[in-house]
């Protein structure tokens, strides 16, 4: 090559900093995502344990629409937010998975928290027994 | 009658989930947080494993018939060049850039990196080399037993990059 008057040049391959930056970043996306999530299950844990033994009546009282107590519209509240916008990535690893006509851990993931989440749902849109 | 009974009862006792699904995602996304940190650890580590890799090489161009000597003629290429049987000069306070054999001159070798030996190791010809430690004193020539690529240090970063990486299977 040289003799012919091109100088070749070999050049190293790409350094480490690359994969170190992506993990680092991935790093922080997982951590902001917990804590939100965290944020907003706390919410729910004060409104089903704390919120019935003290706080006013009229929260938990099965007076809202269809008879269900107003803290578990609150709950539903929460836990859609938390359903949604925390599991929109294991759905779409669970439907990329199935697609391939397998299973994986997000799949079993997404079908109970979705059967737990859907039967919460139902059971407002049925209505709660207001006579207890 | 006593349908509607039992069915309200149930109404009643199971009336949400919402925690268990929450709970479930949160828990989760701790996992994934947990697992996200303890890669980027791993890869840390890697890279100052990586670090102690010699880039370069100082190749001597032989001809046939032509007696090795410590005047001859070197030319520095990046080390995954360089090819088995090939001969690589090696200065004082320079790392050993693949593992070799000496043809050449003699030299004090510090191989704590690789071996945990402290003290500096002699070496004369016929004496192995081990890529990635440095040369404290002393002129050598050595010969490439393997390249880059299979060189020890490689082999150890390429074993703890597979024991990290594996998962065990579902």
């Amino acid at each position: 090559m040289e003799a012919i008057g091109f100088s070749a040049k070999y050049e190293a391959s790409s350094d480490k900093s690359d994969i170190r930056k992506i993990l680092g970043e991935s790093v922080r996306h997982y951590r902001r995502k917990f804590f939100t999530s965290l944020a907003l299950f706390l919410p729910i844990l004060f409104l089903i344990w704390i919120m019935p033994y003290s706080i006013p009546h009229q929260v938990t009282a099965y007076n809202q629409l269809n008879g269900v107590p107003l803290y578990v519209y609150l709950n539903a509240v929460f836990a859609t937010i938390i359903q949604i916008f925390m599991g929109a990535s294991f759905y779409v690893s669970a439907y990329k998975s199935l697609r391939h006509k397998s299973a994986n851990m997000d799949v079993l993931i997404m079908m109970g928290t979705t059967a737990a989440w859907l039967y919460g749902i139902v059971m407002i849109g049925v209505g709660y027994n207001v006579d207890d | 009658m006593m349908d509607m009974m039992i069915y309200k009862m149930a109404v009643q006792e199971h009336a949400h989930n919402f925690e268990i699904s929450s709970a479930l995602i949160t828990i989760i996304l701790l996992g994934k947080y947990i697992e996200t940190i303890s890669k980027k650890k791993t890869v840390d580590k890697l890279s100052q494993l990586a670090s102690l890799k010699v880039t370069k090489a100082n190749l001597i161009e032989t001809r046939s018939g032509e007696a090795v000597s410590l005047d001859a003629k070197d030319k520095e290429i990046e080390v995954e060049l360089v090819q088995v049987n090939d001969l690589v000069k090696v200065y004082p306070g320079q790392g050993i850039p693949v593992d070799g054999i000496v043809v050449f001159g003699k030299g004090i070798c510090n191989e704590a990196m690789l071996t945990g030996e402290s003290r500096p190791v002699h070496k004369d010809i016929g004496s192995l080399m081990i890529g990635g430690s440095i040369l404290l004193q002393g002129n050598l020539i050595m010969k490439v037993t393997k390249t880059a690529e299979n060189s020890s240090i490689n082999q150890i970063i390429k074993l703890v990059e597979g024991a990290q990486n594996s998962r065990a299977p579902i």
